[in-house]
């Protein structure tokens, strides 16, 4: 496949997140360690022991930072496949089904793209216990309406084609139709727009912990890392550069990706 | 097995108003014969056609009767009208490469319509019969086209894979519309002599489409001429070609454009002034264009009579 070299970096850069994040849990059996208080105590700087340094704990950051890019790649996941699914659903079957039921449908995505969506994340995350499965739920949940528009829109066009015309006066059923000849056409723009919100869920989650409402400590997240970090600014800046940097890689590279992606779509 | 299409008006409501896009037409299709519907763009050909198998657009208003086989095809049930498509009426578009879908093989596309009307065929048998049918078609090495896509053939080869789609289900009654429109003028020939073919070996019965007299000519039993939505002429192709009556369908003739530069033209229909779709003119549809209108004809409209061996709608018929 054809990429350019940006789209291959960023890649790479995920596969190196996704293989470190594994690595300290089970080769390396050093998952334990990065929970484990340092006897010494106290940020210590960044050293040959402690690439990235250590936090106020004793943790090591490093260790910290891909046990957190385990969790925050998996609720990235978990979450866009979650939007990614009630968008296709929603936009298929408004697409496909008669005007005023679209038209009602549509009116529902309206109005849940109209709510504040951090805000209904924020009370929801306040008003039940903060777990990680409430995070990546309510951000799928709260992430679909763009799918969902994008699908309608081309089912629209789609089923106008002559293709679809003809595929009908073959014989076949409506589910046939939809689900074989319609919905293929409808993915690759949904696989972009997935990877563009995986980097979107990413940041929601860590925005999410570091305000204390996602994932909690011990168990660390870039978001809850920066939280940590925040009253040794002056002192161990390492605490915030490493989780910061880590976010903004996954992020960038997901966005790379995602442009990659799409410009090879529409060379097609 | 026939069709016969009994008094069917097509029409549309926009922002209150009414277009009538045919109207009170009635034919019928006798097993094995080949019927040509002529009519410049606009006419109601399409719909027609359609409307035969039921696949208008839901917003379209239709009365009047479809029977194939003694049974109403506008009043079917959906499971009734998805067996009957395909497998007794098939339709073949005007553009083979859009009516073929882009992302799958046309061997995928094959496979898949043998095995909707044949369920007990195994993915290999209806591969065999794939390939078989485009033998039949004319495409050569037909085992290896299974894996291309429609956007690798050039577009008669397309027609001969729509074409081959449509025979897998052995349909007695196929409805061509357009089926050489986009194709040049050789390609078209042979189109035309595989239909003719098939319609011989199958013992199917063809309701041709076209604006194009010369295809109409070429392979039709019966011509029916269609002008806004009204059969203005029907009769057996050679009364209509020698003899044409309906000033209209003279005028059709005179607008094929002839390598003899010297050609006397007979009758020449005016330019058609623009007249909206939602204006229903009182008299004969023609009337606005026809050289020989009269005051009668702006008033009242004429009805389909015999005339000889063929029907005319026309107070004043030639010839």
């Amino acid at each position: 496949m054809k990429l350019p070299l940006s789209a291959w970096v960023s890649i790479g850069l995920l596969g190196l997140f996704f293989v470190g994040s594994l690595a300290i849990q089970w080769p390396l059996k050093m998952d334990a360690q990065s929970f484990d208080p340092n006897l010494v105590g106290g940020p210590l700087s960044p050293s040959f022991a402690h690439i990235f340094g250590t936090d106020d704990a004793g943790r090591d950051t490093l260790l910290r930072c891909l046990s957190g890019a385990k969790l925050s790649l998996s609720i990235g996941l978990v979450s866009v496949m979650m939007a990614t699914s009630i968008g296709l659903a929603v936009g298929l079957v408004s697409g496909f089904s008669p005007r005023w039921i679209d038209a009602g449908v549509m009116r529902f995505v309206d109005f849940v793209m109209a709510l504040p969506t951090f805000f209904l994340i924020l009370s929801i995350q306040v008003l039940l216990k903060p777990s990680i499965w409430n995070v990546v739920v309510v951000i799928g949940a709260t992430s679909w309406m763009g799918t969902a528009r994008m699908v309608r829109a081309s089912v629209l066009s789609l089923k106008e084609r002559p293709f679809i015309l003809v595929a009908r006066a073959r014989g076949l059923s409506s589910r046939r139709l939809l689900f074989k000849h319609i919905l293929p056409h409808t993915l690759s723009p949904v696989l972009v727009s997935a990877m563009l919100g995986m980097g979107h869920a990413i940041l929601t989650e860590s925005v999410l912990s570091f305000l204390g409402l996602g994932v909690q400590p011990p168990c660390p997240s870039w978001g809850n890392m920066l939280e940590d970090s925040l009253s040794y600014m002056y002192q161990a800046p390492w605490m915030a550069i490493a989780p910061g940097m880590c976010i903004v890689c996954v992020v960038m590279a997901t966005a790379v990706i995602g442009d990659a992606w799409q410009e090879r779509i529409q060379q097609i | 097995m026939s069709l016969r299409v009994h008094h069917v008006s097509i029409s549309f409501r926009e922002k209150g108003k009414i277009f009538q896009a045919v109207q009170d037409m009635s034919f019928d299709i006798e097993p094995g014969s080949t019927v040509g519907l002529v009519g410049e763009s606009g006419s109601g050909k399409t719909l027609t056609a359609l409307s035969i198998l039921n696949l208008l657009p839901k917003e379209a208003l239709v009365t009047g009767e479809i029977e194939w086989e003694g049974q109403n095809i506008l009043a079917m049930s959906q499971p009734k009208l998805r067996a009957i498509r395909g497998k007794e009426i098939g339709l073949i578009f005007q553009n083979p490469l859009a009516s073929l879908n882009p992302v799958y093989t046309i061997g995928n596309q094959l496979i898949e319509t043998i095995r909707l009307h044949h369920r007990e065929l195994s993915v290999k048998d209806a591969r065999d019969k794939a390939i078989d049918l485009l033998q039949k078609v004319g495409i050569s090495d037909p085992a290896s086209r299974l894996s291309y896509y429609p956007h690798q053939f050039s577009l008669g080869m397309c027609q001969r894979v729509v074409i081959a789609l449509t025979l897998s289900m052995q349909p007695t009654l196929l409805i061509a519309d357009e089926p050489t429109a986009s194709l040049d003028v050789t390609v078209q020939a042979q189109i035309l002599d595989l239909l003719c073919a098939i319609q011989a070996e199958f013992n199917m019965s063809i309701l041709l489409i076209s604006h194009d007299l010369g295809v109409i000519a070429q392979t039709c039993d019966h011509v029916l001429v269609m002008y806004r939505g009204h059969i203005v002429e029907s009769g057996p192709k050679t009364e209509i070609v020698l003899s044409p009556r309906h000033p209209y369908t003279q005028a059709l003739f005179a607008a094929i454009p002839s390598i003899h530069l010297d050609r006397p033209v007979a009758v020449k229909a005016k330019i058609a002034e623009p007249i909206s779709p939602f204006d229903q003119p009182t008299g004969c549809v023609f009337c606005t264009r026809c050289p020989y209108a009269t005051d009668k004809c702006r008033t009242q409209s004429p009805t389909l009579e015999d005339r000889g061996a063929s029907k005319v709608a026309c107070f004043f018929p030639l010839g």
